[in-house]
């Protein structure tokens, strides 16, 4: 523990610069764009600078500590907002930052002709502030203040474009699912304080022995908190939402979606893993909860035939390997993979950024085709992503994947099924270049061009990282205790890349040849969906609304006319008439006379 | 001491400055003199002289006093009626803001008399500047039955004094039944003061009718000043009647406050209703004297922002309502949400504390039907202050009246 005013005053630049960011370009907001965005990248640099300065401390294993404020103190209970850093607090600024910075930098371009640059880049500053708050918080009531600060953000961002209903619905629905998750949430911060009152990392991983006792309230608490990561990271029963999401900008789905928000859920469990551990059937049901999220990512993926859709549940089925990764024990894997993921996914949503922007808006593959030639640049980059993704050695991705299935392999059925799920992953992946990049062009009319300088540094720096920043980074993941047989992985890498890979190919040439006959495909779980949640929740809300509702309405409304009463008759006692008043006053004086004095009587 | 002197002084320089034409560096002398009185109030140590004794608290209450006063100055008061802050004006206000630190400190009948004319007198000035029919009505009407609290009081601290034969406040507690009669005569004169229910009457009209400027002086530190007097007379109470005293007082108001306040079409009037309301909160936490200096300064900043609101759109528009406000006028409108939000007692403002502290001294004390009170006057409470910022919010194009039907469903469910 360190409290010294130094490494006090980074974590302060760190956290508060995005939110200087945010005020001033809020209150500069009719000002030229210019001044807002040199603001708002300006201090998310700056961030990531200061992160990049306190590295070398916190690799040491120091841990830094910031007070802020003591919010609120009840009897018996005290929550006090601080700042903590530590290693994994260093990973998630550096990765929030760092990848926050490139997204500004790529929106200058990606937002040029949009009107309100301003309001937007507010909001994403708004949100690197809510990140770096849910990270940094030494307690869970500031993890939570984050976690619903990042909520909101998102929410404000998928419905940036609010002039078509269809983004505030999508807005909407990623809100409310986070909802769901947040009860979960709520209730395992209600029953911890109830058990140890205490919300502070520390001090709950501290008093973990008292809790070895209770099990069923580990348990409880753990559950809480595993709903509250299928919110916020999209695992299986409440994924829903993160397709939804792609309504907002893709820089917007490149940030939050892919690199940042949704990885909020790993960094919570990793954050109190002894916890998980600790606890009954926990680690177990991560395990089968990301396995779960991971097919239905993958299978999903393979059908869908919006660009922005098939990476939206690529995310969706990458998040659940973390999350196997994690009910396997190995927080330090997914934390590897969590970064190799933010490295290759938002290089793949900024290329498909630059995609989209050069086709004018743009999304379904099946109206692309032969961009690789019209533009070289962004097929490069994707191609690189995508490899990576696919975890072919020495990119990215195979470090991390690798490491997983590498622990998995003691785990026997589990290895069969992640071979499975990277087959999957190579096939979706493939099929999507194929569709996209290679055959012929079956645009309409547009003749695309590569985006501005502003947006291709971004992609060649993170298409830089994607390929090398395995090899950069795997000695701090990967405990030298761990030894990896690398040639048997490399091996089926190669293998599963190989077959599958062509495999992809030929399918989506027999899609394209056949999309004419199938105007609309139906994903197996959209319809699943359809008829086991969505009818069923339509039909609920219905009838709530018809014979319950109307009830409740009935009931406030009498409320309100019996407050309406009584309002008339209390302002009906203001006649204005002095002598009226005074004769009041004096009878007022008299009754109270008689009820203080009556016990004299 | 020396506070109340400065001030005395700087009142009587601006009321025997003749020219009108320097008034605005009268009222930057009268802030500058305020800055000064707090720092002379932070250096007065502990003492006691004849009808005056510092402590700690009454140093606290001199602050708030002197800081809510500091920062009416610099808020110009600017109503059409009152043109401009002219110097008797601001002589009023010292002389008034002089009585208030005499409340604060007082420990003897007499000082507490003295105290509690001196603030109420130049409000009966204040309360008529307008020179309209409702304004001069509102301070004659203000006057009589300030007039008859202060010989109600007076005759209670007769009969108070014959049975105790003494003026000392803390004094030794009262329990005869002769001496009882007294101080509740005081208390009641003193519950009209502060504009509690069933002594509100005053109350709306003094509100409706006085120039906006200077309800925002009426509604903080003579309020402010009133409950310290209310606060100190009651440790001359016997427990267990303090409590039942409290609990009228507070019922009554928390009902006539919120009830009344829910039908008015006026702003400045639904305002008067909610000020009785919310003195209502604060007799409760009168058990716990710091608290309710806290929640005197809560109160007293929100109500005075809410009136410069209230007054700078008066004086644009002549009128006072407050729709569409934050379109036409950012800061305004923004000034005045807070405001809102922190009376309705909603958790980052200072309100909240307010509120929830009341709510944690009548759970303490296990008052629980006074507990369902204060609940549904909060909730009721919430309706109408977010009446108002609904109004402020909506699009100032439709120029819905201030007060649609009455209540409508959507309104009651948002609560």
């Amino acid at each position: 523990m360190v409290t010294d005013t130094m490494s006090s005053i980074f974590l302060y630049m760190i956290l508060f610069l995005p939110l200087t960011g945010w005020l001033l370009a809020s209150l500069l907001r009719r000002t030229t764009h210019r001044i807002v965005i040199w603001i708002t990248c300006a201090t998310v640099l700056g961030s990531f600078i200061t992160s990049l300065i306190i590295s070398p401390k916190l690799l040491d294993g120091m841990v830094c500590n910031a007070k802020l404020i003591n919010w609120l103190s009840l009897p018996g209970y005290r929550f006090s907002l601080g700042l903590m850093a530590d290693k994994l607090t260093l990973l998630m600024m550096v990765m929030i930052t760092g990848v926050g910075f490139l997204v500004h930098m790529y929106s200058i371009g990606y937002m040029a002709d949009d009107r309100e640059k301003n309001r937007y880049f507010s909001y994403l500053n708004l949100f690197i502030f809510f990140m770096l708050f849910l990270v940094m918080s030494d307690s869970l009531i500031g993890t939570f203040i984050g976690w619903e600060g990042v909520g909101l953000c998102s929410y404000l961002l998928i419905g940036f474009w609010n002039t078509s209903p269809a983004n505030i619905a999508a807005a909407s629905k990623a809100f409310i699912m986070n909802r769901i998750g947040d009860i979960g949430f709520m209730v395992a911060m209600g029953v911890l304080l109830a058990a140890i009152s205490t919300l502070n990392y520390s001090e709950i991983i501290a008093h973990l022995p008292d809790l070895l006792t209770q099990p069923t309230i580990l348990f409880v608490v753990t559950l809480g908190l595993i709903i509250a990561v299928a919110g916020k990271s999209a695992q299986f029963p409440l994924y829903t939402w993160l397709p939804d999401a792609m309504a907002g900008p893709t820089p917007v789905s490149a940030l939050i979606h892919a690199a940042t928000m949704v990885t909020a859920g790993i960094y919570l469990v990793s954050r109190l893993s002894v916890l998980f551990y600790a606890a009954p059937y926990s680690a177990i049901n991560l395990l089968w909860m990301g396995i779960a999220t991971a097919f239905i990512g993958g299978v999903a993926a393979v059908v869908q035939f919006d660009l922005k859709k098939i990476f939206a549940y690529s995310t969706v089925s990458q998040l659940g390997l973390m999350v196997i990764a994690l009910g396997l024990g190995q927080v330090k894997f997914a934390l590897f993979h969590m970064l190799m993921h933010a490295f290759f996914k938002a290089l793949l949503f900024l290329g498909s950024g630059n995609i989209i922007h050069a086709l004018h808006g743009e999304q379904d593959i099946r109206n692309m085709g032969g961009l690789a030639k019209s533009l070289p640049f962004t097929a490069t980059a994707m191609g690189i992503g995508a490899l990576a993704m696919m975890g072919l050695p020495p990119l990215s991705g195979f470090y991390s994947k690798d490491a997983i299935l590498e622990v998995a392999t003691h785990h026997a059925g589990i290895s069969y099924l992640l071979i499975i799920l990277s087959c999957l992953t190579v096939f979706y992946l493939s099929r999507t270049l194929y569709f996209v990049f290679l055959g012929t062009p079956r645009m309409s009319t547009v003749t695309p061009h590569e985006g501005t300088l502003s947006m291709q540094i971004p992609i060649a720096i993170l298409g830089f990282l994607a390929v090398v920043g395995g090899w950069i980074t795997h000695n701090l993941f990967l405990a030298p205790g761990i030894e990896i047989s690398h040639l048997q992985l490399v091996i089926t890498s190669l293998v599963i890349i190989g077959v599958i890979a062509p495999m992809g190919f030929a399918w989506a040439k027999r899609q394209l040849h056949d999309h004419e006959n199938s105007p609309r495909v139906w994903s197996f779980f959209e319809i699943l969906y359809d008829t086991f949640a969505v009818k069923p929740y339509l039909y609920l809300s219905r009838m709530l609304s018809i014979h319950f509702e109307r009830q409740v309405a009935a009931a406030f409304n009498g409320f309100a006319q019996i407050a309406s009463v009584a309002s008339w008759g209390i302002v009906r006692l203001q006649t204005g008439s002095i002598g009226s008043v005074v004769l009041f006053m004096v009878v007022a004086i008299a009754l109270i006379l008689l009820t203080v004095l009556g016990k004299f009587i | 001491m020396i506070s109340i002197a400065l001030l005395s002084i700087m009142g009587i320089a601006a009321m025997l400055t003749p020219r009108e034409q320097w008034a605005p560096v009268i009222r930057g002398l009268a802030i500058v003199t305020g800055l000064a009185g707090i720092i002379a109030v932070q250096m007065d140590g502990y003492f006691q002289v004849f009808g005056f004794r510092v402590t700690q608290l009454s140093n606290i209450w001199a602050t708030v006093i002197i800081a809510l006063l500091i920062i009416f100055l610099m808020v110009v008061p600017r109503s059409q009626a009152v043109h401009r802050l002219r110097n008797d004006h601001i002589a009023l206000l010292l002389f008034s803001t002089v009585g208030a630190l005499i409340l604060a400190r007082f420990n003897h009948f007499i000082t507490l008399f003295l105290g509690m004319e001196m603030v109420s007198i130049p409000m009966y000035v204040l309360a008529a500047q307008t020179h309209s029919r409702r304004s001069i009505e509102a301070s004659l009407k203000y006057f009589i039955l300030g007039a008859t609290a202060t010989s109600i009081m007076t005759f209670g601290a007769a009969l108070w004094y014959r049975s105790s034969l003494s003026f000392d406040i803390p004094g030794p507690v009262v329990t005869q039944p002769i001496g009882l009669i007294g101080i509740v005569l005081i208390i009641c004169a003193l519950a009209f003061k502060l504009g509690l229910a069933p002594f509100h009457f005053a109350t709306p009209d003094l509100y409706e009718g006085s120039p906006t400027s200077f309800v925002g002086y009426m509604s903080s530190i003579s309020k402010v000043a009133a409950a310290i007097a209310f606060f100190k007379v009651g440790t001359l109470f016997p427990s267990d009647s303090w409590m039942q005293i409290i609990s009228i007082f507070a019922v009554s108001s928390l009902v006539v406050g919120s009830f009344g306040a829910l039908r008015q079409q006026s702003v400045k009037r639904l305002m008067g209703y909610s000020s009785i309301s919310q003195a209502g909160f604060w007799v409760i936490l009168m058990f716990n004297s710091p608290i309710s200096a806290y929640f005197g300064f809560a109160y007293g900043l929100a109500s005075l922002l809410l009136f410069w609101v209230i007054d700078c759109v008066e004086e644009k528009t002549h009128s006072h309502t407050l729709t569409g406000l934050l379109e036409q006028d950012t800061l305004l409108g923004i000034t005045a949400i807070i405001s809102l939000i922190s009376l309705t007692g909603l958790p980052p403002f200072a309100g909240f504390f307010g509120k929830y502290n009341s709510l944690t001294v009548v759970i303490d004390n296990g008052h629980w039907r006074l507990l369902a009170v204060v609940l549904a006057a909060s909730i009721i409470g919430a309706s109408y202050y977010f009446k108002i910022i609904f109004q402020i919010m909506s699009p100032p194009e439709s120029s819905c009246k201030l007060h649609v039907p009455f209540l409508s469903k959507c309104e009651i469910i948002k609560i």
